[in-house]
């Protein structure tokens, strides 16, 4: 696929991680984007009454990338934790940073107030899902 | 396709109290706040209920981007002092998403795909949580049915209700699940000791995907012969199962 081959040219290091790892961890702050390459990952959302999984991860997706859209505070929102042994790529931040830098403040903004609201809806159903009593 | 021309970003003023656009009106427009300040408002039957306080560079109707003005506006937003807005024409930024270099897109658009995904999910929850306050929680299973019905391949456990001491737990393998029941392929052997008829239930015990484990009662709807040697379809109704287990259910399926 063409946005492989593209993504290929923006990954700075590879890194192997066994089962059950802590690929990234809720409430933690770090800017950096990673993408999966072999293998699967659950992001999982810690709620008042327990946690969720939000996501499953297949190669080819990224993590870490709400923070980087953002380019905020870069809260990690959610953790993702490996779902069997897993090969991850983390993506050149200098080379993302160009793109970025390529984009209009409107359209900036129009991005970052959308991740905020995947922040927002996101943490809704996960206590939606873990709510259990009354 | 001609070629568009696409609307210049423009300066918009309103004055204290006037409407900047009404829940349930159809839009092209992103908003940014340029000066003053603005009400998210909800309309709950002849009430109106502040959902969100905006002020300078905040962003709104937002919201068009993903359902490309297609759906109507969620809310309504009013000015509450002298207010000065950009609007920002749903074209222009739809131009900029195509041109977004590749990996910013792959990017945005898991986001996005996402986002669509958990306001879907939400929805669900809110519709759901209403029916239970109106219905009380223990009916209304079987109205549910098609809505959540995902095709999996699971082992599960079950016994009878009232086992008779000694009798162990029986495996089968759970086809399709709902909110309303499963499909349960079992081993014909299964049936030897046990009955097996439309009406009997079970204990259940499995495993979701998730990693979730639940465990309900089921009771048999019907019972197919004929799908493979020496192997029994039953489709099954959920009778009894705690808030737990069906939040953990529910969750499952929605996605």
């Amino acid at each position: 696929m063409a946005l492989e081959e593209l993504l290929s040219v923006y990954i700075a290091n590879e890194e192997s991680h066994p089962d059950n790892s802590v690929l990234m961890e809720e409430g933690a702050t770090g800017a950096w984007v990673y993408v999966i390459l072999e293998g699967e990952a659950r992001v999982t959302k810690k709620a008042p009454k327990g946690t969720v999984t939000v996501d499953t991860l297949k190669p080819g997706d990224f993590y870490g990338e709400m923070s980087f859209l953002e380019q905020g505070d870069s809260i990690r929102a959610a953790s993702v934790i490996a779902k069997g042994p897993v090969r991850v790529g983390l993506l050149d931040n200098q080379r993302l940073m160009n793109d970025y830098n390529t984009l209009s403040p409107e359209f900036r903004l129009l991005v970052s107030t959308l991740i905020g609201k995947l922040r927002r809806v996101t943490e809704e159903v996960s206590e939606l899902a873990t709510e259990t009593r009354q | 396709m001609a070629k568009e021309t696409i609307p210049p970003i423009q300066n918009l003023r309103f004055k204290a109290g006037d409407l900047i656009f009404k829940e349930g009106d159809y839009g092209t427009t992103i908003y940014k706040i340029a000066k003053g300040r603005a009400n998210v408002i909800g309309q709950r039957g002849d009430r109106e209920i502040n959902l969100a306080s905006l002020g300078p560079g905040d962003v709104f109707g937002e919201t068009v981007f993903l359902s490309s003005g297609l759906e109507p506006r969620s809310s309504s937003v009013r000015a509450l002092e002298d207010t000065e807005v950009e609007s920002w024409h749903l074209a222009r930024m739809k131009k900029q998403y195509e041109e977004l270099p590749p990996v910013l897109r792959g990017m945005l658009d898991q986001s996005l795909r996402r986002l669509l995904r958990m306001i879907k999910i939400r929805s669900r929850y809110l519709v759901e949580q209403k029916a239970a306050q109106k219905q009380g929680l223990s009916e209304p299973w079987a109205s549910k049915r098609r809505f959540f019905r995902k095709e999996i391949d699971q082992e599960c456990q079950y016994r009878p209700v009232d086992p008779k001491p000694g009798v162990p737990l029986l495996v089968g393998h759970i086809k399709d699940m709902s909110m309303g029941g499963f499909g349960i392929e079992i081993d014909a052997r299964n049936t030897i000791n046990f009955s097996h008829v439309p009406g009997d239930e079970f204990s259940l015990k499995t495993v979701l995907p998730n990693g979730n484990e639940v465990s309900l009662r089921i009771k048999i709807i019907s019972i197919k012969k004929d799908v493979g040697a020496g192997r029994l379809f039953m489709g099954t109704a959920i009778t009894d199962i705690s808030l737990d287990d069906r939040k953990n259910l529910g969750f499952y399926l929605m996605y």
